[in-house]
């Protein structure tokens, strides 16, 4: 069991995994400067906790309710700004994020909590699956983890094989290979709904998640009982992990598909990737769309797992951490942004003796990172391009021979 | 029916924007707490105020349209250069009302020309400081790079105002100047007594053993206009911790012009130290009195014969006046700047092509740093200018004006100087009649929302030329 | 070299440019392996050879836009490499760059002031213009209208009327004829011939080897980065790798 402080350290850091990557897709491998990125966690936070608390959904609709109120956003924002060249959508977002905060300021109390906060919020923990009976605990440690990475797993596979079979469907009517990663978002959001129940209150009792159910029907939950806080914690972690790792694939997958390769091209050359026949305000504007949706899923997390959230952790500090996290590790990296997620997000914990030339600290690391070393810690590199590890190598080779 | 073409195709069809135009003003005056519309005096009155908002944000605006004309680059650290001229004037001012009015007689008007001007010299090489160390380095890179070295900086210098100013805010308001001389001897009549001046309530330490040899001590106040009698004499019993002589009301001197209540001082035995203090001292008529007023220290204004919503005639300080009349004459002189003289074209052809413009004998460095200078200058005058009328000042002032100012820049068409001045004129004004109507809370949120409508109907700017980009 | 009214004086025949065992290099590409040659005073020099010979390298080079790795550029008995461009252009050369590179934001008139920036002399920035009206009057006809608006021979004229104003004792033409119709190229050419006739020594880049080796009197072959071929430009016309390579036979 480890101590409520650490488990929410580590709970953070995982979020802020997500969050980086949303950016880094953005800032890192389409050269797109949003610099109010907060603002989308906001909505993913507000979106889910109202979802959830005043209209009573169960998760998974809460979190599929911040990633489409985020693409929303994002078609707002990205729509007039994307189409210049230039910095303008640093600003527009800078304002977005801005707006955003004073909106949330200014809504009902009694539903989004002012400048208070949003306080009755389930926790994560009031969502996993509620067996009933009463039996031993370490069978039922054992039990929790193999049913879920089972059950996880079918689900994965399902998931593979409906995304395939729909993306050959709808590749015929639509072309293109957009749905591909419509699918994707679709497996993260069956992940999550694996394990929503939803919270019983005075009057509505307690619904287990559709794992719970699956656990009714195969009656074993007569073996079990009330799962022990340790296996539950280790629960939380694992779900978590297993989002962190769909969404890092996810966007693994979007950028070594298509229209990925074609944001890569936008970063290294718009004229020339608009020469190739890319449409590059629309892919620019997927991609964008793309990345605030997984900072709505960072959002949804994270206002499942800390007690309390409010409109001024939603800052331009925030933005700026979160660019940090980006620029440290390597701006267009994926290995990058987990070292810049892991090291910022514990960096404060460090630092707590430093007070407050930590802000000081935080702008002077930024600037002489631009200055010396501007592609960040990996730059474009993944770990797969420095440790040449075979299992990982043979890929390459296998395409480098192709060649 | 292709997804894309669809979507694109709805998204195109933006009336839905103009409506928003039309609809965002009512809104903004329905929010408001009980807000009656506007009636003409306070119309009249929030213009005013947006005229001088208006005024600050251009000349803000100025430094990036300039810095971005040149390189391309977002100086998001340019509002906190604003903040530190405000600052900069802020101590400045202090420090010459203290030793150039107070004890020179030198007028108030002067020591605030003087601490603006010296605060935009120093904004002014800070920026090309700024300039120097964090941006030149970059120049070859690329743009993502300068423009996150620019939020670094800009943080840098926010939390760095924070540790050296301190985090609350500072205040103009009136304070009282006090000059206390003190002095010290052996004996009781301080035939050869060391003097010693103290200024403005500040107290000094003095070590305990320096003192014990000269116990008697007596204070009064001084200024230019005379000094007050020498208050009874005070005895420094280095055994007692605190020390205190009351003045018995019939003695204070009615003649003088300042009054000395009480004198006291403590001892620290633990560091030897003694501290003299004063408990009270009377000194009435040497508060500072706003810059631009009268002999009664009353600010000076007119009056319109427009009765606002409290039913008097509305009342315009002429340092509002000022205010407007300084920031145009520095925008029309800017102006002729960069359209007539040798450095305004070797700018704009800088602009247009590094390279090319350095074969034509143009030190580009010097240009760049040139118009860092001016800009921060600039937006050390718009500090000055703000610290003044809003009485207050802090480390954070410089983030939410300096994004505005961008946005004013962009609405203005960025790289034009009428441009900076219209699009300041609009940012301000909105704003002012959104405050007016009683939503303030959404003045902020509402110039964003003219900026992300500016770019979708007009991307240049309103003075902005089509630039089409190079191959 | 400059007396009070901004004047160069250069005698006639003497080196004025001399570079010698020139290297330069992008990362690890290199782009001139150690090229030497001279232009004297009073002469059109070409260098001719195929894309990406180095040829507007050397010419960045010598102007101080790309960094040399090693060798020298003696201007004027000055070593003049790896010095700033805005210095070396106030030493007197000048150039029109590849692309002619004009402010196209800014009006002609405006683009021929700034040319005379280093030019401090009122009188002679004058001279200098009544020149160049002389010998493009088109550029006179276009003198308030805005650079991004005039024709691709237009654009040409005022660039290289750009370099004039800056009354260089060497002018550098990088592919002058560049993007012009033929009949184009022709007058240039002879307004290259003019210029040098009126004392102005000329180093030129072209393309257009039949064109350029027929006005100059000098002339180099650059062949990956290293100077093959030399001699008057009469010779290298009748050179027969130079027919077969850049004239077509």
């Amino acid at each position: 069991m480890i101590n409520p402080y650490w488990e929410l350290v580590i709970f953070l850091v995982m979020i802020n995994v997500i969050f980086t990557l949303s950016l880094n897709l953005i800032l890192g491998y389409n050269g797109q400067f949003s610099l109010g990125h907060a603002g989308f966690l906001a909505i993913g936070a507000y979106g889910s906790g109202v979802a959830t608390t005043a209209l009573g959904l169960p998760l998974f609709a809460g979190v599929l309710m911040s990633i489409a109120c985020c693409i929303v956003a994002a078609v707002i924002v990205g729509y007039p700004c994307l189409r210049l060249g230039g910095d303008y959508l640093a600003i527009a977002t800078l304002g977005f994020a801005e707006i955003i905060r004073i909106v949330l300021l200014a809504l009902p109390e009694k539903t989004f909590g002012g400048a208070t906060g949003m306080q009755n919020i389930h926790n994560i923990y009031d969502y996993l699956p509620v067996p009933a009976g009463a039996h031993n605990g370490i069978i039922n440690l054992i039990f929790t983890i193999v049913f879920s990475v089972v059950f996880l797993a079918l689900t994965i596979w399902g998931v593979f094989a409906l995304g395939n079979f729909l993306n050959g469907v709808l590749q015929k009517r639509f072309g293109g290979n957009f749905w591909r990663y419509i699918v994707w978002a679709g497996f993260v959001v069956l992940i999550i709904a694996n394990l929503s129940g939803t919270k019983g209150t005075a009057s509505v009792s307690a619904k287990p998640g559709i794992a719970g159910y699956v656990m009714d029907i195969f009656q074993f939950s007569n073996a079990m009982k009330q799962p022990s806080l340790e296996s539950r914690q280790w629960l939380v972690f694992l779900i978590y992990g297993l989002i962190v790792l769909a969404v890092n694939q996810l966007i693994r997958n979007f950028l070594n598909s298509v229209p990925g390769r074609g944001v890569v091209a936008i970063r290294e050359n718009e004229i020339a990737a608009t020469n190739l026949g890319i449409n590059v305000f629309w892919l620019k504007l997927q991609n964008f769309m793309l990345g605030c949706a997984f900072a709505g899923l960072a959002g949804a997390l994270l206002a499942h797992t800390i007690p309390l959230i409010k409109p001024i952790e939603f800052g331009f500090l925030k933005s700026v951490d979160v660019l940090l996290m980006v620029v440290l590790g390597g701006m267009g990296s994926m290995t990058g942004s987990f070292v810049g997620a892991v090291s910022i997000s514990v960096l404060p914990e460090v630092l707590r003796g430093v007070g407050e030339w930590r802000m000081v600290l935080y702008s002077l690391v930024l600037i002489l990172f631009m200055l010396f070393k501007p592609g960040g810690i990996f730059g474009t590199n993944e770990l797969s391009d420095i440790f040449r590890l075979p299992w990982l190598k043979r890929g390459r080779d296998a395409e480098a021979s192709d060649a | 029916m292709d997804l894309y073409r669809y979507i694109e195709k709805a998204a195109r069809f933006r009336w839905w924007f103009l409506v928003l135009v039309v609809l965002a003003p009512v809104v903004a005056s329905a929010a408001g707490e009980g807000g009656s519309g506007f009636t003409l005096g306070s119309l009249v009155e929030n213009l005013l105020i947006g005229l001088i908002l208006g005024s600050v944000y251009a000349l803000i605006a100025l430094g990036y349209t300039l810095v971005y004309g040149v390189i391309k680059l977002i100086n998001f650290a340019h509002g906190d250069i604003y903040m530190l001229g405000a600052f900069t004037g802020f101590y400045l001012l202090r420090f010459t009302v203290r030793w150039l009015n107070f004890t020179q007689g030198i007028s108030l008007i002067w020591c605030f020309v003087i601490s603006v001007v010296i605060s935009a010299i120093l904004c002014a090489a800070l920026a090309v400081l700024m300039e120097r160390l964090a941006y030149r380095p970059l120049r070859k890179s690329s743009r993502i790079a300068a423009l996150i070295t620019a939020v670094g900086v800009s943080f840098l210098l926010e939390n760095g105002g924070i540790i050296a100013f301190g985090p609350n805010p500072k205040s103009y308001e009136p304070r009282k100047l006090e000059v206390y001389q003190l002095q010290f001897a052996g004996s009781e009549d301080f035939s050869n007594a060391r003097q010693q001046e103290i200024f403005d309530r500040t107290q000094q330490n003095f070590q305990s053993s320096e003192l014990s040899k000269t116990p008697y001590a007596r204070v009064r106040v001084v200024s230019k206009a005379g000094s007050s009698e020498w208050s009874p004499t005070l005895i420094l019993s280095m055994d007692e911790q605190f020390g205190l002589e009351e003045i018995p009301k019939d003695q204070i001197a009615n003649d003088s012009p300042q009054q000395l209540a009480s004198i006291g001082y403590s001892n620290d035995s633990k560091a030897g130290t003694t501290t003299v203090s004063w408990a009270r001292a009377a000194v009435a008529d040497y508060q500072v009195r706003p810059i631009f007023s009268n002999s009664e220290g009353e600010q000076l204004a007119f009056h319109l014969p427009i009765k606002n919503a409290a039913g008097d005639d509305i009342r315009v300080p002429w340092f509002n006046v000022v205010i407007v009349v300084v920031t145009a004459i520095l925008l029309w002189a800017l102006n002729i700047l960069i359209n007539r003289s040798m450095f305004g074209i070797s700018m704009r052809a800088l602009s247009f092509d590094m390279n090319a413009a350095k074969l034509m004998g143009v030190d580009t460095d010097k240009v760049i740093a040139q118009t860092f200078a001016i800009g921060g200058a600039c937006a050390a005058v718009a500090g000055n200018i703000v610290g003044l009328y809003n009485q207050q000042i802090d480390p954070l002032m410089g983030i939410l004006p300096g994004l505005k100012a961008f946005v004013a820049a962009v609405v203005g068409g960025i790289g034009s100087i009428p441009g900076a001045a219209v699009g300041g004129l609009i940012m301000g004004i909105s704003e002012g009649l959104v405050k007016g109507a009683g939503a303030g809370k959404m003045a902020d949120a509402m110039a964003f929302a003219i900026l992300i409508l500016v770019l979708l109907f007009k991307p240049t700017g309103i003075f902005g030329r089509t630039t089409r980009e190079k191959v | 070299m400059t007396d009070q009214s901004g004047n160069h004086h250069v005698d006639e025949g003497r080196k004025i440019l001399s570079v010698e065992d020139l290297h330069v290099a992008y990362g690890a590409v290199k782009a001139l392996r150690g090229i030497s040659f001279s232009v004297k005073a009073g002469e059109i020099v070409t260098l001719i050879g195929a894309n990406g010979a180095g040829k507007s390298t050397t010419m960045n080079c010598i102007m101080g836009l790309v960094k040399c790795q090693a060798g020298k550029i003696v201007f004027l008995d000055e070593d003049i490499a790896n010095m700033h461009a805005f210095q070396i252009v106030r030493k007197g050369l000048s150039l029109s760059p590849e692309g002619r590179r004009l402010f196209l934001n800014l009006s002609v008139r405006e683009n021929l002031e700034i040319g005379g920036l280093i030019t401090l002399d009122k009188g002679k920035k004058q001279e200098l213009l009544d020149e160049i009206f002389q010998l493009f009057p088109r550029v006179k006809e276009r003198l308030t209208q805005i650079a991004g608006t005039l024709s691709g021979g237009e654009q040409q004229m005022v660039a290289i009327s750009r370099a004039i104003m800056q009354n260089p004792d060497l002018l550098l033409l990088d592919e002058p004829s560049l993007g012009l119709a033929p009949n184009l190229v022709q007058e240039i050419f002879e307004k290259v011939q003019i210029l040098n006739s009126e004392g102005k020594t000329i180093l030129m880049v072209e393309q257009n080897a039949f064109q350029a080796l027929r006005i100059s009197h000098r002339a180099y072959c650059l062949e990956h980065g290293e100077l093959n071929i030399k001699g008057t430009g009469a010779e290298l016309l009748a050179n027969p790798k130079i027919k077969e390579a850049y004239l077509g036979g």
